[in-house]
């Protein structure tokens, strides 16, 4: 969290502590995981999703190739249960609860972080104290101290027929206002080869139907006035055409969908910080998304097209006293209003009012560090329809203690209690709907130990989570006589741990090395029934191990990297059975990359890299049926002025 | 002398593997000629469907037997099962692929239909003990020819599902299932002879399964209903005066006919928490369209009933799933007594043949 407010308010007060990006993790209260714009770099990552896969205990769901949805969840509790926010705006998705990250890219990108259960910053936004999982991705910061105007584009191309290009420009507009503008694209046919095992029967097959072309565009326009406060406001839309491959099925292969998806996501915040005891920061915002499903297939007498557009109103608040104290206090307030119009049968036009509200306290004494909130959150629905009013409530509490023991060293506890509140497709998606459903509830627990060891020759940081979840009135779909219903009845233990480590070594004056490797150990559980046969069972999708690891050599004429991330057995279905099975895979890539300065007081900078992907050619899934693409080469380059 | 020992052990249990490992192979082999065929349908998308063999005498289940013969899968939802002379054909709808193999599930042909360019999905056979007869789920029947395993179609309803033939003619249940929220409601009439559709005759939402008498005089539709305020329904057809009229059967899930002039209904339900409540089957007399009532007679309890099946032999076979772990197959005597129970090792056990 620190590591936002560091970003985003230019706040130096949490800084002295967080030497680097790496390090918030080894200092903050419940884990972080997070990689700065030149690891990004340095590991040749394009995608949001190849960061994330270097993160221990977040685990993305893929649903196939270039183009395809893909969603981030903390510690296996679902994607519902991780909110995303970008610059410091929220993204949601009230229809389905899970943001698709495929539209994020990283070119224009300062840091990506993925923070565990307690916050380690209160003056946050209420909205997403009780998400288990919060994904911030922070954009870059223009740096005018050379120059009045920067300009960067660039293009990305793929031997697997993916290319993207990207430009942004920002300029300074007088004393106190900065301005950005930036643009990106993706296309891709997506149509790459496979291996299609079926027993003995091995055939190389070409996805189909998995073409993507997307659009997006930005304007951001800062003012800093110093004490007088900051104020930023924001435009991004996005706009994207893509065809649904669906999962491969044998002997035939005929997917007919396609999905359209447009939005806009404006926000408007102010920031005031006189130097005192006393901080503020409010927004408002309006983002409105437009998505299309098509199906053609013969099966249905008319193509099924469907149309849903979200709105969503928001205004946020957030005061906080004791700013050089060690004793702070805070007082968040979130207000934001959802709608649903569809022309699918039966839709309600939900209209939802949310109102969280969180009151928390720090205390940050010399060695000893802790944060405690109580988030409350009401939610309002109507129903344009039905004339009916559906209220709910839920309170969570969470803690979290951090102990600088001795040296660099640091032991770290928290609780909390984060929920999900039943999306609109959980509560009233054609038929299968269930507007009794209560919020599901996820209680996490976690005691870390972390420890630096700096020395001339080198830097070397380590972290150990273990940490027990219990997941209580889970929402799933569960089969009633002829359709599915959605219930709250599903229940999930999770024990685990989390193992980080890494290091940095000035192994020569023209070569430093940093390491990293992660592992993750996880039993997650379904306690639902005992009488059920999967009682007991590892719940779908969870491998009991995974890792990543990396390895970055920095020379004075290029860099070069290596990076692996490796998933274990997992199975797709919640009884483990061998045609539930899906075999553990490595996904090993290398980069090498280098820039080359030129003009004038070197003004001109161009960067190129050479990426070779998933070097060992597998075509794993993360998804049942939805096969990744094999090797394949990336080329990057890019022109910064 | 210790050593010689532990040899000794290994030698005896290499030696009873191996001979357990023959019995097996011998067992699937007897189970080929007197078994029965257990269908998995399977869950959508996954390519999980297969077929096991259940030894009724031995009380011994087999799954997963047309991967061990063909060392291939079967694909992606599973059907429907029927056999006429030597050969066994196989519904995969997913797949989009009809399975005809021998009697020892041996593929001899897969039949790939196509119809004005597009793929067509089967669904469910019937047979006039000659030839078999399809549904196609994008509106056709197709008639196999037993030769050459070629098809002729013949336009019905949309989302034709279940079928039947009797008296020179077949009787398809045009679904319309996937027209949410306007189900199809109509049963069409096709007669064997011409292979075109004769007659249309409107019945209730949705309907599923036909299931006719002997002699064609008695047609029985099972039909889901809209899921909501339209309940499932059994309805008899009097092919003769034409008259329909609705059975006293409620939360119908499914029903088959059995050989001996029987229909099989199960009823499922659930409570006010959508807790699936335990199947019962009730026996209905087909000639005379009159009930016979409760067909279990040692009060066996069906939890999560999912499907009824009956075999020649006249046996019950009554599946059940929560459609997420492997279902159960509770099997019946003729008169309705439980003589046994086994897990069908697959999603969803859809049919036993």
């Amino acid at each position: 969290m620190s590591i936002c407010c560091v970003a985003v308010y230019g706040d130096t007060l949490d800084v002295a502590t967080v030497s680097s990006y790496k390090d918030a993790d080894a200092v903050s209260l419940s884990p972080v995981r997070a990689m700065s714009h030149d690891m990004i770099k340095y590991i040749g990552a394009h995608d949001l999703y190849e960061v994330l896969e270097q993160f221990s205990g977040v685990s993305i769901r893929d649903y196939g190739g270039i183009g395809g949805l893909k969603t981030v969840s903390v510690r296996n509790m679902g994607a519902s249960h991780t909110s995303v926010i970008y610059d410091g705006i929220p993204i949601s998705d009230a229809q389905n609860g899970q943001v698709d990250i495929s539209r994020f890219n990283l070119h224009d990108v300062s840091s990506v972080s993925v923070a565990f259960g307690v916050s380690d910053e209160i003056f946050c936004s209420a909205r997403h104290l009780a998400s288990a999982g919060v994904l911030q991705i922070e954009s870059a910061k223009a740096d005018f101290s050379q120059k009045p105007m920067q300009f960067t584009a660039g293009m990305t191309g793929s031997t697997i027929g993916a290319f993207a290009p990207y430009a942004s420009v920002r300029c300074r507009l007088g004393k106190n206002w900065v301005m950005k503008l930036s643009a990106d694209g993706m296309f891709s046919k997506g149509n790459y080869p496979f291996k299609l095992r079926n027993g003995d029967l091995v055939t190389t097959e070409k996805r189909v139907n998995s073409d993507v072309a997307s659009v997006g565009a930005e304007a951001d326009l800062c003012a800093d006035w110093g004490n007088r406060g900051m104020l930023r406001l924001k435009l991004n839309c996005h706009d994207s055409e893509r065809g649904l491959p669906g999962s491969v099925i044998l002997y035939t292969q005929n997917p007919f969908e396609r999905l359209w998806d447009k939005s806009v996501i404006s926000n408007v915040m102010y920031d005031v910080w006189n130097g005192g005891q006393w901080k503020f920061h409010t927004d408002i915002g309006y983002s409105r998304s437009f998505n299309r499903h098509l199906d053609c297939d013969p099966v249905y007498p008319q193509p099924l097209d469907s149309r849903y557009i979200q709105n969503e109103y928001s205004i946020s608040s957030r005061i906080m006293f004791g700013v050089r104290q060690k004793w702070r206090f805070a007082l968040a307030e979130d207000c934001y209003v959802n709608t649903l119009d569809s022309d699918i049968p039966e839709c309600p036009f939900p209209c939802r009012l949310t109102s969280v509200t969180a009151l928390s306290c720090q205390y940050s004494g010399r060695r000893l560090r802790a944060n405690a909130f109580l988030t409350g959150m009401m939610m309002t629905e109507k129903l344009k329809n039905a004339n009916k009013q559906v209220h709910r409530f839920n309170l969570s509490p969470m803690v979290g203690l951090n102990w600088n023991f001795i040296r660099d060293y640091h032991l770290r506890a928290s609780y909390k209690k984060g929920f999900r509140m039943p999306t609109f497709n959980d509560l009233y998606y054609s038929r299968v709907g269930n507007d009794a459903l209560k919020p599901e509830t996820a209680h996490q627990f976690n005691l870390g130990l972390t420890g630096i060891e700096d020395h001339g020759w080198g830097r070397i940081s380590m972290t150990m989570d273990a940490y027990c979840n219990l997941v209580k009135d889970k929402i799933i779909a569960v089969p009633t006589m002829f359709i599915w219903k959605m219930r709250n009845v599903s229940e999930v233990v999770m024990y685990g741990s989390d193992i980080n480590l890494s290091g940095t070594f000035e192994l020569a004056k023209w070569l430093r090395m940093q390491v990293s490797a992660n592992w993750s150990l996880q039993y997650a559980v379904d306690v639902t029934d005992p009488h059920s046969k999967s009682y007991g069972s590892q719940i779908p999708y969870t491998p009991r191990h995974c890792g990543s690891g990396s390895l970055i050599l920095e020379t004075r004429w290029a860099n070069l990297s290596y990076r692996v991330s490796a998933v274990g057995r997992r199975y797709t279905k919640s009884q483990i059975l061998p045609s539930t099975m899906l075999e553990g895979f490595a996904d090993h890539c290398i980069c090498l990359s280098r820039s080359f300065n030129f003009g004038r007081r070197h003004v001109y900078r161009v960067d190129f890299s050479l990426e070779g992907q998933n070097l060992a050619g597998t075509n794993h899934e993360l998804v049942k049926g939805y096969p990744m693409p094999g090797r394949s080469l990336r080329i990057r380059v890019g022109f910064n002025y | 002398m210790e050593m010689r020992g532990i040899r000794f052990f290994y030698v005896l249990v290499l030696f009873v593997l191996s001979v357990a490992c023959k019995q097996d192979e011998e067992s699937a082999e007897i189970a080929f000629m007197s078994g029965r065929f257990v269908v998995n349908n399977g869950n959508w998308g996954d390519n999980d469907a297969d077929v096991g063999i259940y030894d009724l005498q031995r009380k011994t289940f087999f799954p997963d037997m047309f991967y061990t013969v063909n060392s291939r899968y079967l694909g992606d939802l599973a059907q429907d099962i029927i056999s006429v002379g030597d050969d066994i054909y196989i519904a995969v709808s997913g797949s989009q692929t009809i399975f005809v193999t021998d009697r020892e599930l041996r593929v001899k042909k897969q039949i790939n239909a196509e119809n004005n360019g597009v793929r067509l999905s089967p669904r469910c056979f019937a047979t006039d003990g000659v030839r078999v007869y399809v549904t196609y789920y994008e509106g056709y029947v197709g008639q196999i020819s037993p030769e050459d395993y070629s098809i002729r179609f013949a336009q019905v309803g949309p989302n034709p599902d279940g079928l039947d033939a009797a008296g020179g003619k077949l009787y398809v249940a045009d679904s319309g299932g996937m027209a949410y929220p306007d189900y199809n409601n109509t049963l069409s009439v096709i007669s064997i002879d011409g292979f075109e559709r004769t007659d249309i005759v409107s019945v209730n939402v949705n309907p599923a399964k036909v299931v006719a008498s002997s002699d064609g005089n008695m047609v029985y539709v099972f039909s889901y209903g809209d899921y909501a305020a339209v309940p499932s329904l059994v309805q008899a057809l009097d092919t003769v005066s034409g008259k329909l009229s609705d059975l006293p059967y409620e939360s119908v899930c499914s029903i088959a006919g059995g050989k001996n002039g029987l229909l099989y209904i199960l009823c499922g339900g659930y409570d006010a928490d959508w807790n699936p409540l335990p199947g019962t089957v009730f026996i209905h007399d087909m000639a005379t369209n009159t009930g016979m009532g409760n067909f279990v007679t040692d009060g066996t309890i069906l939890p999560n009933a999912y499907s009824v099946s009956v075999t020649s032999d006249g046996y019950v076979y009554v599946g059940c799933s929560d459609y997420l772990t492997t279902g159960d197959v509770f099997v019946f005597t003729p008169d309705g007594r439980l003589y046994d129970r086994f897990d069908s090792q697959g999603l969803n056990p859809i049919k036993v043949y």
